[in-house]
């Protein structure tokens, strides 16, 4: 071997392989074995039909607290684990399997980051360290608009003596109804900003949403709701670039739940192409519907590499992070939609009904696709962030 | 098991050992040379004298059969390793020269199957460029249904007498040895009078023709033999039992498939224009913004890409740590399609200007771009079709039944 030239720049950090590591896999073993005994999917319809207003299950929400799993990204010393994004997207991937809704996205990667990237000591220690012991659920209020927008809000925040008064209305939030501390988005005079906000605050009126997926989300209105100076999260008027960045990061989030939704429904489709018996043999035998299937397949395949490797640039900080995140929002929705689709019709008659399990897959399709952005606001964003954007 | 930072440091080496010799000129997408460099051959002239040197350095240091014992003039690297030499030399544009179908596909059943003799006349060959390898698997009527062939080898004392038609056999007329499916058993089960012999293209009785595609280009030949004497100790592999190697060769096409579109980048060494650059190029003010609707085609087409691109490291990184990796079909019918979107797309964006066949008022590059559309068709035939693709999907992956 030649001797290193002088002029040679060291090689650039090695790219984090895309695998699970040892300890991910434990995870997995464990977040599958709980998920199988705590949230199966005929939960779903037994909450429905008892009137359920919590939209997930508690007993679920307080297992992932023992096992210390929520609070898994949020820092140690604030009573999480400190993992990374990686870690969460293992669990958010299991719960999607069993469509098994738990607090996870709303406190700990929304609220939760938000607070812990810009929240002062005290707002952290008085809010994060809950989170972990699951005595809170945070929510983050910052949809204004039935299409996810990162532009300015039209909830205002005016400035008064001693604090701020809120004035707007907040949709779709999730957890809203169960929260017990709100962190709004609003915009002052000077920018964007955020606010902790007690949902019990006078003007604070909070109606609940029962979801086609069986989740509940709230539509918030703030008319004239006082907070004081030490509500406010950050500078005021500078919340926007701490928001996008938690807003990727959950958005990773939430397409590791819908790559695990997908994974799922295929693998119980094709399991249901070879059990199913038409003209003497498995309908999994002909060949027109091998091939649905093994398209199918494919775009998971091309899925599941996009989520991992927005995944490992979000933990890498690396400058594409961000259109990574839309690139993988912008797939998975269309490929939860479509497979959801793809489900019912290679399931038959059967998959109409509310029986089975395709019907509980394409509403959530339908929930998460239009969820932190659908695929047309991603691929946007992906052009906007790749300077073709319009 | 090398660790981490024993890589880390080979990778130094590696890009230290390319800083110091690579040529400028490898990254002239059409340096004459090119051909030459990446597939070798007793034909094959290096005319510049700095690619030459850069060439023979390449040979000297084993790279070109990176996991080849020394003795096969291979350097005798682990899987880890060689990727990182495929990495570091597709970074400087000389990934090309480490790809071939000698090496890459027939090299690895020769050193499974080969006799030692055999072993010796052709690895160290292969592994230095010396000698340029083509497959003979398809005929004019059996395309994806491939154990069906009917290319037929009589024994003869120490011979076999070879009648029949290949098709689709890639740069067949620039090659020297071709890996050859001949029947040698007409009364045995489709799939078990197959035989591998390796022949001399040189032998008489062998006529390669090139076939014009709709491209223009003519990288696949018609390759007829006419009682073409073969001696038999030019078999690889035992007689009749030449499916068996076929199957067991689809591995390394597999792996072959991977690296080959690993290098893809780096392959013309020429930096394509970026879809949005061509759309802009194409309207009234190039300045303008683009339409939302033209943005988002672009968008999606970049994604599926990204995907793309992610899947292919993915497998490479699931193959490197033994857990389950994305199968080559996958990546095999996805490349197809994802190539074939995208070059429909150029087309799109560039609109009339990208309809000519000749004439002064359209750019090399726009040619180009609807040669690249045309060829890009096959894409999703040669190898296996992407409807054989699937079918290897659905009954090896999806485990569903025979119909």
């Amino acid at each position: 071997m030649t001797a290193v030239s002088s002029t040679v720049s060291a090689p650039s950090r090695r790219p984090r392989p895309l695998v699970l590591d040892d300890e991910q896999l434990l995870l997995r073993d464990a977040a599958r074995a709980l998920v199988a005994e705590c949230a199966p999917m005929a939960d779903l319809r037994d909450r429905r039909a008892a009137g359920d207003d919590v939209g997930f299950d508690r007993a679920l929400h307080r297992r992932l607290v023992e096992l210390g799993w929520l609070g898994i990204t949020l820092p140690v010393d604030q009573g999480g684990s400190g993992g990374r994004l990686a870690d969460a997207a293992v669990l958010f991937e299991v719960l999607g399997a069993n469509l098994a809704p738990a607090p996870l996205l709303s406190s700990e990667l929304l609220a939760g980051r938000l607070l812990a990237i810009a929240g002062d000591p005290t707002q952290q220690s008085a809010w994060l360290p809950a989170v972990c012991a699951g005595q809170a659920i945070l929510a983050l209020a910052f949809e204004d608009r039935h299409h996810h927008d990162r532009s300015s809000p039209f909830t205002t925040a005016t400035r008064q003596s001693g604090g701020y008064v809120l004035q707007g209305a907040k949709r779709e939030v999730i957890d809203g109804h169960v929260a017990d501390q709100l962190v709004v988005v609003a915009r002052s005079s000077s920018g964007c900003s955020a606010f902790l906000v007690n949902p019990t605050s006078p003007g604070v009126t909070i109606r609940r949403n029962h979801l086609i997926d069986h989740r509940i989300s709230a539509d918030i209105s703030f008319d004239g709701v006082v907070v004081d100076d030490d509500a406010l999260v950050g500078e005021e008027g500078a919340i926007d670039a701490v928001l996008d960045g938690v807003l990727d990061r959950a958005t990773v989030a939430l397409c590791a739940e819908m790559l695990g939704s997908a994974q799922a429904i295929f693998d119980r489709t094709v399991a249901y192409l070879r059990d199913r018996v038409q003209f003497d043999q498995p309908i999994g035998s002909f060949q027109a519907l091998q091939h649905r299937a093994a398209i199918w397949h494919c775009d998971l395949e091309l899925a599941r590499s996009l989520v991992m490797a927005a995944v490992a640039a979000v933990d890498d900080e690396d400058p594409e992070a961000a259109a990574l995140a839309s690139a993988a929002k912008a797939t998975l929705s269309d490929l939860l939609l479509r497979s959801g689709a793809e489900a019912i019709q290679l399931h038959g008659g059967i998959g109409m009904t509310y029986e089975a399990d395709p019907g509980l897959f394409v509403t959530r399709a339908r929930v998460a696709a239009a969820l932190l952005g659908d695929a047309t606001f991603h691929r946007r964003r992906f052009a906007t962030l790749n300077g073709y954007g319009p | 098991m090398t660790t981490a930072a024993a890589l880390d440091s080979f990778r130094a080496d590696v890009r230290a050992w390319f800083a110091e010799h690579t040529p400028a000129a490898i990254a002239d997408s059409r340096h004459p040379d090119r051909g030459a460099m990446a597939w070798g051959g007793r034909r094959a002239r290096i005319e510049d004298p700095a690619m030459r040197t850069f060439y023979d350095e390449l040979v000297a240091t084993g790279w070109i059969a990176p996991t080849w014992s020394k003795d096969e003039s291979g350097a005798g690297l682990s899987a880890a390793e060689a990727a990182i030499v495929r990495d570091e030399a597709t970074r400087v544009s000389a990934g090309f020269v480490l790809q071939n179908f000698g090496t890459l596909m027939v090299g690895p059943l020769i050193r499974d199957f080969g006799t030692d003799e055999q072993r010796r006349r052709h690895l160290t060959a292969m592994a230095r460029g010396e000698i340029a390898w083509c497959l003979g698997f398809s005929e004019p009527d059996h395309g994806s249904d491939l154990a069906g062939l009917q290319c037929r080898a009589v024994r003869d004392g120490e011979v076999y007498v070879v009648t029949g038609a290949k098709v689709w056999n890639s740069r067949a007329h620039r090659s020297d040895f071709m890996e050859l499916l001949v029947r040698t058993d007409p009364d045995a089960p489709k799939h078990h009078g197959i035989s591998v012999l390796m022949v001399d293209l040189s032998t008489p009785g062998i006529s390669i023709s090139p076939i014009e595609l709709i491209s223009g280009g003519s990288d696949f030949c018609e390759t007829r033999f006419d009682e073409v004497r073969v001696p038999v100790d030019h078999r690889l592999g035992p007689e009749h039992d030449g499916w068996r190697l076929v199957q067991h060769g689809l591995r390394f096409e597999r792996e072959a498939v991977v690296t080959m579109a690993m290098a893809e980048t780096g392959f013309t060494g020429r930096k394509r224009a970026t879809l949005d650059e061509i759309a802009r190029h194409h309207q009234v003010d190039p300045s303008a913004p683009l339409p939302g609707d033209v943005a988002s085609q672009i968008a999606a087409a970049e994604i599926e890409q990204l995907a793309f691109r992610a899947t292919q490291r993915r497998a490479a990184d699931a193959a490197r740590a033994g857990q389950p990796a994305p199968h080559p079909s996958v990546l095999k019918y996805v490349g197809a399609k994802v190539t074939q979107r995208r070059r429909d797309l150029e087309m799109a964006l560039r609109g009339t200007s990208a309809i000519g066949w000749k004439g002064a008022a359209y750019t090399d590059e726009s040619l180009r771009s609807s040669r690249e559309w045309l060829r890009a068709f096959g894409l999703s035939i040669e190898g296996g079709t992407s409807e054989i693709q699937l079918n290897i999907i659905a009954r090896r992956v999806l485990d569903l039944p025979l119909g």
